[in-house]
């Protein structure tokens, strides 16, 4: 909605056409029922097929399916295969050092947490993948995301002596890669691999 | 042998979610408590999902395991996020030393 072009209401009015009512809903059938297809499966999973478990199952299929697609607002994304491959043994690597440092901190006495809040400035373009940022951020060493801002992303840091910024900056590129996209030109960490 | 390893991963992943409740409970507010969940208890539900996977003689089970995982970590990871902005929100500093 915020992409209307005010001052020229011909294509305001095109718009606004083609997104109502039925027409709207005649172009939204097939990715609809994409989502049908894929909910519908995760149910069947999860429930092992259980003829029963329909009862709830396909209201909960309908309902989630008429949301919009996860990911926030951000339009249309895809993933790369390639990109996925680089990106699953990163995130599971710095998942067991987050869950291996965190542990630590918590079990041995003598240790406290130092805490500071900083910000983190994104390259990758707003939409869905810094969103799928600001979700991975919670999962790796010593960093919590509070606010994603128009600059970039706030960040509650756990211990304020460990610098963040390079895991972050190799977490954004694995994360550029696996959505297929271009990091923007920045200050931090263009020659990181 | 492999009954073994499962056996080892679900201990390990008993630890990592006793370690995620002792930082809930010792850590000072909740932007660090949110910390101890988010990594740990993450960690330890795969390390669980693991073993379990590994005891498991059927592939359905198996990939109910990981969709169970892969969920957790999905709403685990957002839930974090929505709690920390809407504790800033409501005016909650960060706890500092």
């Amino acid at each position: 909605m915020l992409h209307f072009i005010a001052f020229e209401p011909g294509i305001e009015m095109t718009r606004l056409v083609d997104t109502s009512g039925m027409h709207r809903f005649i172009a939204d059938l097939p990715a609809l029922s994409a989502r049908v297809a894929v909910l519908a499966a995760i149910w069947w999973v999860l429930t092992g097929g259980e003829t029963s478990s329909w009862d709830w199952g396909v209201p909960a299929v309908l309902v989630a399916a008429s949301l919009r697609p996860g990911l926030g607002s951000g339009g249309a994304w895809r993933l790369s295969l390639m990109g996925l491959l680089r990106f699953l043994p990163a995130f599971v690597w710095y998942n067991m050092r987050g869950a291996l440092e965190v542990a630590i901190l918590a079990l041995d006495p003598r240790r406290h947490p130092d805490p500071v809040l900083i910000g983190y400035p994104l390259r990758l373009p707003p939409g869905p993948a810094r969103v799928f940022m600001a979700n991975l951020i919670n999962l790796v060493p010593g960093t919590l995301s509070t606010r994603l801002t128009v600059r970039g992303i706030e960040i509650h840091v756990l211990t304020a002596s460990v610098s963040v910024t390079r895991t972050l900056t190799i977490l954004e590129r694995r994360v550029a890669d696996l959505f297929a996209l271009q990091l923007a030109p920045g200050a931090v960490g263009d020659s990181q691999p | 042998m492999i009954m073994m390893a499962g056996t080892v991963l679900i201990v390990l992943g008993l630890l990592f979610f006793l370690s995620g409740t002792v930082g809930l409970l010792r850590f000072p507010d909740v932007f660090t408590r949110l910390h101890a969940l988010s990594k740990a208890d993450t960690l330890a539900l795969g390390l669980v999902c693991a073993g379990l996977a590994l005891h498991a003689d059927d592939g359905a089970l198996q990939l109910k395991l990981l969709l169970i995982w892969l969920l957790v970590i999905v709403s685990g990871a957002t839930c974090s996020s929505l709690i920390a902005r809407a504790a800033l929100a409501h005016g909650i500093r960060p706890w500092q030393r």
